[in-house]
């Protein structure tokens, strides 16, 4: 009844068995390799990204746990997709589209809950050397301001001023028109620049 | 003309400044990138049996398991020598299943703090696999899925690779190293 498994048992000489080494490669070498069912390939490519993915999460979702949650089902669901990849589109834009559907899904289902942005500690950590209580102070007046934005102007915010993608690929990413992300770019923009300001004299 | 970085300039000092604060990143843990490396393997794993039964069932609940068990009572001092105690609990079997075969790998070690699987299913990563301690506290267990085929492995008992008495075969190819080897034959 068992349908033959040795056919569909895949034989995959490593890169590094064949001399490459993940570091010389570009990110569209290691996503061919990958998808040829190469895993340590797909590792460089985890190893490469996963700090991008991680901190846009954490800007977008308020928690650093969700952010670290949601990178892991957007690694996955990529690797799952990987058949489906199409290298006219660059490793990162593709992925970046699967990061930002991922968040959009958890903000649906956290809703209820009040986002609140958290900066990464571990982030903040690393960079207190040169940190001053000024410093403290923008991170809570900046994480106060992403949280009061509305999801769609903080994604536009986020990808075009800390992730600085060009107007076309956010636009490819996010499946919105260009006009509208300049729009809400621009909005975001406005709204935060208040709110810091008033959270000054507070 | 439009300025390339689309309005920067038009930034309050304040929002470019807290800008820069929003740009900080971190490498993620080494449990994340671990977990996640763990959940790639399985994903690669799952997509192979859709191909081959349609309808996956919890690999973890059923009975007809195959069992590649080894049994080694370690006794380990100060995490440097190990004295083994070897018994072997029972034949490796081979579940008569489709595509990806179900295997338990146990180790008997009440002593150690540690213990993970290594082989070639898993790049010898001593992270990737870690056993878990079963509830009589001296038993660790582990289930992974593997397609037919040779396998050298090897477990990692706290930092030191210990072969599994009770594999079917030895590895007589692996340059000295206490390596076992699995072979799984599809059905």
């Amino acid at each position: 009844m068992a349908p033959s498994v040795s056919s569909s048992s895949v034989s995959v000489t490593p890169l590094r068995a064949r001399g490459y080494h993940a570091e010389q490669m570009s990110d569209a070498m290691l996503a061919r390799a990958a998808r040829a069912g190469d895993a340590e390939a797909f590792a460089a490519l985890i190893d490469r990204h996963a700090r991008v993915c991680i901190r846009y999460a954490t800007r977008m979702l308020g928690s650093h746990q969700d952010a670290e949650d949601v990178a892991q089902e957007t690694f996955l669901r990529a690797h799952r997709a990987l058949a489906r990849y199409d290298e006219a589109m660059s490793f990162r834009t593709w992925l970046m589209s699967i990061l930002i559907n991922r968040c959009r899904t958890s903000l649906l289902h956290r809703r209820r809950r009040a986002a609140r942005v958290v900066l990464d500690e571990r982030a903040v950590d690393e960079a207190s050397v040169e940190s001053s209580a000024s410093d403290a102070a923008l991170r809570d007046a900046i994480e106060r301001a992403l949280s009061r934005l509305d999801p769609d102007q903080r994604e536009a915010f986020l990808l075009k001023h800390v992730e600085s993608l060009s107007y076309e690929e956010m636009s490819t990413v996010t499946g919105v028109g260009i006009s509208a992300l300049k729009m809400r770019v621009r909005r975001a923009c406005e709204r935060l620049q208040l709110l810091l300001e008033e959270d000054r004299y507070a | 003309m439009r300025d390339p970085r689309d309005g920067n300039r038009e930034l309050s000092p304040r929002l470019r400044a807290a800008i820069q604060v929003l740009k900080e990143s971190s490498a993620p843990d080494a449990t994340w990138r671990a977990e996640l490396l763990r959940r790639v393997d399985g994903s690669n794993v799952d997509v192979i049996q859709i191909a081959t039964r349609p309808a996956p069932r919890r690999w973890s609940l059923r009975p007809s398991m195959a069992i590649a068990a080894g049994l080694v009572c370690a006794l380990l001092g100060a995490g440097t020598s190990a004295a083994l105690l070897l018994s072997r609990r029972s034949e490796p079997r081979v579940a008569a299943e489709s595509g990806v075969l179900p295997v338990r790998f146990q180790l008997v070690a009440p002593d150690a703090g540690q213990v993970s699987l290594v082989g070639d299913f898993n790049r010898w990563d001593p992270v990737a696999l870690p056993l878990r301690r079963s509830a009589d506290g001296r038993t660790w267990e582990l289930e992974v899925r593997l397609r037919p085929g040779r396998y050298s492995y090897s477990f990692v008992v706290d930092g030191r690779l210990a072969r599994d008495p009770a594999a079917p075969q030895e590895a007589g190819d692996d340059y000295g190293s206490p390596n076992s080897v699995l072979l799984l034959r599809g059905s």
